[in-house]
């Protein structure tokens, strides 16, 4: 039981730690030179470790948006059947968005 | 001085109203408390609570032009006007400026806030060292005027399963008690997601309190304390 209110608190905090630490990397390895195209940049996340970073980020993104969607929806929706339901399109929609996230980098070789 | 102040009495009307008043003259000094009383020589039907009038009590706390504050350390010079008085937010209204409390301390019951020891009981006294001793200091100062709590946000959003700020400093006053035994049912009582982590450090609390407390501190010991206690 007590895991149910510490995990996602936790798990929204190492998220954003790990969004900081990979957002910034990526932010260095840029900087200062031209916007990719789609060649480079496929071959740019094509590189193991890049396409893992990127991978675990879109993992992060996704469950710091699920901690924080979730917190907005016990804030503001009270009716129990009604937070329910938009908790699990929520999940579906989430969902989504990491496989459409992995397809992608699946492509991209990882 | 204007002053527009809250009046409702739910057994005779159907809606509050909003009753004006003009305080003459305003002396150095004068707190909002001092306002009301003259009010009420003006209008015997004006109810609000006070007893120790130096802030020691928490007897009287109302809302002023949206914030939380005790009426007796309120001075009058710091004020808006029309000074808007109202009756703390996300309580029943008793009457005008007087709230049912009962929802706020049974809240705060519920974090036993209480000492408890299972360990002989000793000779003379349990003991802390003076080290242990200052841990407590800016808990147990708390005077559970409900200033706290009524201004948060997700308190008032989820009033029946979140403790909120004040009950949750309680919480931590004991659980940082080295004379208290029951940190994991301490801890156990504030699992879940509502109990103690509905909290998202908007930090009202810590805006309003007229002992100058920091709740919001104390929610994130417990955090911390939870997380040590888990792994
Ligand atoms: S923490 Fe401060 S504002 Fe809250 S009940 Fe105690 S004294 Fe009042």
């Amino acid at each position: 039981m007590m895991g149910s209110g510490i995990t996602p608190w936790l798990l929204q905090r190492l998220s954003s730690v790990y969004l900081g630490l990979y957002g910034s990397c990526i932010a260095i390895c840029w900087m200062g030179r031209p916007a990719p195209d789609h060649a480079a940049w496929t071959a740019w996340v094509g590189q193991p470790w890049v396409s893992l970073g990127m991978g675990l980020f879109v993992l992060a993104l996704l469950l710091h948006l699920w901690v924080g969607l979730r917190s907005l929806l016990m804030d503001w929706v009270t009716r129990t059947a009604v937070r329910a339901a938009l908790n699990g399109l929520l999940l579906i929609g989430l969902t989504g968005v990491g496989l459409w996230a992995l397809r992608t980098l699946w492509r991209a070789g990882l | 001085m204007r002053f527009s102040i809250y009046r409702y009495n739910p057994e005779t009307d159907a809606e509050p109203r909003m009753q004006r008043f003009e305080l003459e003259s305003v002396s150095r000094g004068m707190m909002l408390l001092d306002a009301l009383l003259r009010f009420k020589e003006q209008d015997e039907s004006l109810v609000f609570r006070h007893a120790c009038g130096e802030g020691h009590c928490g007897a009287d706390g109302v809302n002023v032009n949206g914030v939380n504050v005790l009426a007796c350390t309120t001075r009058l010079s710091i004020l808006r006007e029309p000074v808007q008085v109202t009756p703390l937010p996300g309580l029943p209204v008793i009457r005008d400026l007087v709230v049912d409390m009962e929802a706020f301390f049974s809240q705060y019951r519920a974090v036993r806030p209480y000492l408890i020891a299972d360990d002989p009981e000793p000779e003379v006294e349990r003991r802390q060292s003076p080290e242990q001793r200052a841990g407590l200091d800016g808990s147990f100062e708390c005077i559970l005027c409900a200033c706290c709590t009524t201004q948060c946000p997700s308190w008032q959003n989820n009033p029946e399963r979140y403790l909120g700020p004040a009950a949750l400093l309680q919480a931590w006053r004991f659980l940082n008690d080295s004379r208290d035994t029951a940190t994991e049912e301490r801890l156990n009582d504030l699992a879940g997601p509502y109990a103690l982590f509905r909290c998202r450090t908007v930090m009202n609390c810590v805006n309003v309190c007229p002992k100058d407390l920091n709740p919001t501190e104390a929610i994130g010991r417990i955090r911390r304390l939870m997380l040590k206690s888990s792994l």
